[in-house]
């Protein structure tokens, strides 16, 4: 994914992989002491390789974007799996969570094309449409903001 | 020793967010801001799987319904006998991974059976783990302490917490072999297994005498008589019970390596009170530490569990306070009573009463649990000199009890429980009775 993003880039490959390689170490250190909170830095760091390469390149909207997405996602994904205990026991467990990944990775997919679609078609449609763009993506953020808050509520009352 | 329940725990599950939760929401803001800031459209498609995935986790996450119960075999085990123990976890709802920790007390451990263990649950499913405990340290417990934490399918949540149907149980020591016991100077006056030095009703030969009226026929010795010319009759020795005192040093202990000079001194005094109590002997327990325990002596099989589980109450406790013989209730230490002694000799208020009870006549035998190889010797000149001094002191101390007439055996790693008692025995067979002071 480092190289990907290095190579779409088109100049400056060193500098752009040199981001995404911070990524890997941190996400390599998350997994080696087992920190969680960490991967989420290695995964943005890896995002970030991907935006500095977009910024590089200019021009046309990537059409590769929601296969990245779907990358960064897995990566994400199987990081935190790394990090959770793993005591032995029922041998369908790893699998079936194998296959809800795959299928998360192929929705998530559908998902991230849609929404580079509907960008592209509001970066054509003018003002407006950009502004309902930025209203869709701040409700979005408000909605899980407000999801995460109330879910953070009931488990605070459950300890209680 | 009674281990202490867990501190109180919540009972059943609390729910808290992974650190995925925040990531994954942190991430798709981040990503729809740069999209924002920098102009990038395709920033949104990189945010938007970690908004699916968050927002599908906490529209979707269902809160788990599991219970957990445990079940023992039985309430009582031997020091490194097993014990089989069945948890039945079940779900009312279905739980994706459920770990499960079967929570045990130091002193039980694990012979069979794996925890923590990760289970998949479908909704109303029961499912039963058979476990197999082990004591390895005699003692009371309780157990039954399952530690649950259910994950949802995302992994956003989980839910934690403690299942406790607590249930006691007790671990017996394991017994020392004993082949012969030591006996009493003197028995006492119930009929008992011990052959007694007075004349009396009897099946062991004791001597011979003339008959005299009301001499009953059959205690006549005809081939005696046929050579006197007149009737002489057998004497018997009278079967008499006797009264055995446990007294446990309780005031310090030494250990290593999982075992210590107390668990030595358990399994001892538990052998000793099983094989006293089935030759219908009376046994009673003197527990003389920080703590003074004692039982008056009895007999039979309730005595036995009594003295056992006063023994697994037995325990270390620390305490300047000078203790004497005063301390102990009189009916305690009956007379003619044997005392066996087990203790380690490392406090001087144990080594003090067990030469006041000799200076008041009982009939003291100790066994020396020796706490010198669990004694780590330092590598420098002045520490090797200072292990030389004190156990130059112990001898000292042990020819001290010698002067004294009480028959003083040391019970160490080279020598078994079996062949320290033997020793008592010969010491007690062969030295002079010394005059009490």
């Amino acid at each position: 994914m480092i190289a990907f993003a290095a190579l779409r880039a088109g100049r400056l490959e060193g500098l752009v992989a040199g981001v995404g390689l911070v990524g890997l170490l941190l996400l390599l250190a998350a997994l080696a002491v087992q920190v969680p909170t960490v991967v989420a830095w290695g995964v943005a760091l890896l995002g970030a390789e991907y935006a500095t390469a977009l910024l590089l390149r200019g021009g046309t909207i990537d059409p590769l974007a929601p296969v990245v997405a779907v990358g960064l996602l897995l990566v994400a994904e199987f990081a935190y799996w790394s990090t959770e205990p793993h005591p032995p026991g029922d041998r369908g467990i790893a699998r079936r969570r194998l296959q809800r990944l795959v299928l998360l990775a192929l929705v998530a997919g559908g998902v991230s094309a849609i929404v580079l679609a509907v960008s592209e078609a509001a970066g054509r449609g003018g003002l407006g449409l950009e502004a309902i763009g930025v209203a869709a993506a701040a409700g979005a953020l408000a909605v899980v903001a407000l999801l995460a808050r109330s879910a953070g509520k009931a488990a605070g009352a459950a300890r209680r | 020793m009674i281990d202490e329940a867990p501190a109180e725990r919540p009972q059943g599950l609390s729910r808290y967010a992974t650190t995925k939760l925040p990531a994954f929401i942190g991430l798709a803001g981040l990503g729809l801001i740069a999209a924002l800031v920098l102009g990038l459209p395709e920033l949104v498609a990189l945010a938007a799987p970690f908004a699916l995935v968050a927002a599908a986790g906490l529209a979707l996450a269902e809160r788990p319904s599991v219970d957990a119960e445990v079940e023992l075999a039985r309430e009582l085990t031997v020091e490194g006998e097993d014990l089989e123990a069945r948890v039945t976890v079940w779900s009312a709802t279905g739980v994706e991974r459920l770990d499960l920790v079967f929570d045990l007390p130091t002193g039980i451990a694990l012979a069979d059976g794996t925890s923590p263990t990760s289970l998949n649950l479908q909704r109303g499913e029961e499912r039963t783990l058979d476990f197999t405990l082990r004591g390895e340290r005699w003692g009371g417990y309780t157990l039954g302490s399952i530690g649950l934490r259910a994950y949802e399918r995302f992994g956003l949540f989980a839910d934690e917490g403690w299942f406790e149907h607590l249930q006691p149980v007790k671990v017996y020591p394991r017994p020392e072999a004993i082949k012969e016991l030591l006996r009493p100077l003197e028995t006492q006056v119930f009929s008992g297994n011990q052959v007694a030095r007075e004349k009396g009703e009897g099946i062991e030969f004791a001597d011979l005498r003339r008959f005299v009226p009301g001499d009953r026929p059959r205690r006549v010795n005809w081939r005696a008589s046929a050579r006197r010319d007149e009737l002489w009759v057998n004497e018997l020795h009278a079967e008499r019970n006797t009264d055995v005192i446990l007294f446990l040093d309780s005031f310090s202990e030494v250990g290593g390596d999982g075992e210590s000079t107390l668990d030595r001194a358990v399994r001892a005094a538990a052998a000793l009170a099983t094989n006293y109590l089935a030759e219908k002997d009376r046994v009673g327990l003197v527990s003389f530490g920080g703590v003074l325990n004692w039982l008056f002596p009895s007999t039979g099989l309730v005595q036995l569990y009594r003295i056992v589980d006063s023994l697994l109450d037995t325990e270390i406790v620390f305490n300047y306070a000078w203790k004497d013989l005063e301390v102990i209730p009189r009916r305690t230490l009956p007379p003619k009573a044997l005392i066996v002694a087990l203790t380690p000799l490392l406090d001087a208020r144990a080594v003090g009463v067990l030469l006041d009870l000799r200076a008041r006549g009982f009939d003291l035998a100790i066994v020396e649990i020796s706490p010198e190889p669990f004694a780590i010797v330092g590598g420098d000149e002045l520490e090797r000199v200072a292990h030389r001094l004190w156990l130059l002191r112990r001898e000292a101390l042990r020819a001290r009890y010698e002067r004294f007439g009480v028959p003083l055996a040391e019970w160490d790693d080279d020598a078994s429980f079996l062949s320290a008692l033997e020793e008592v025995r010969i010491f007690r067979r062969y030295a002079p009775r010394v005059p009490v002071l």
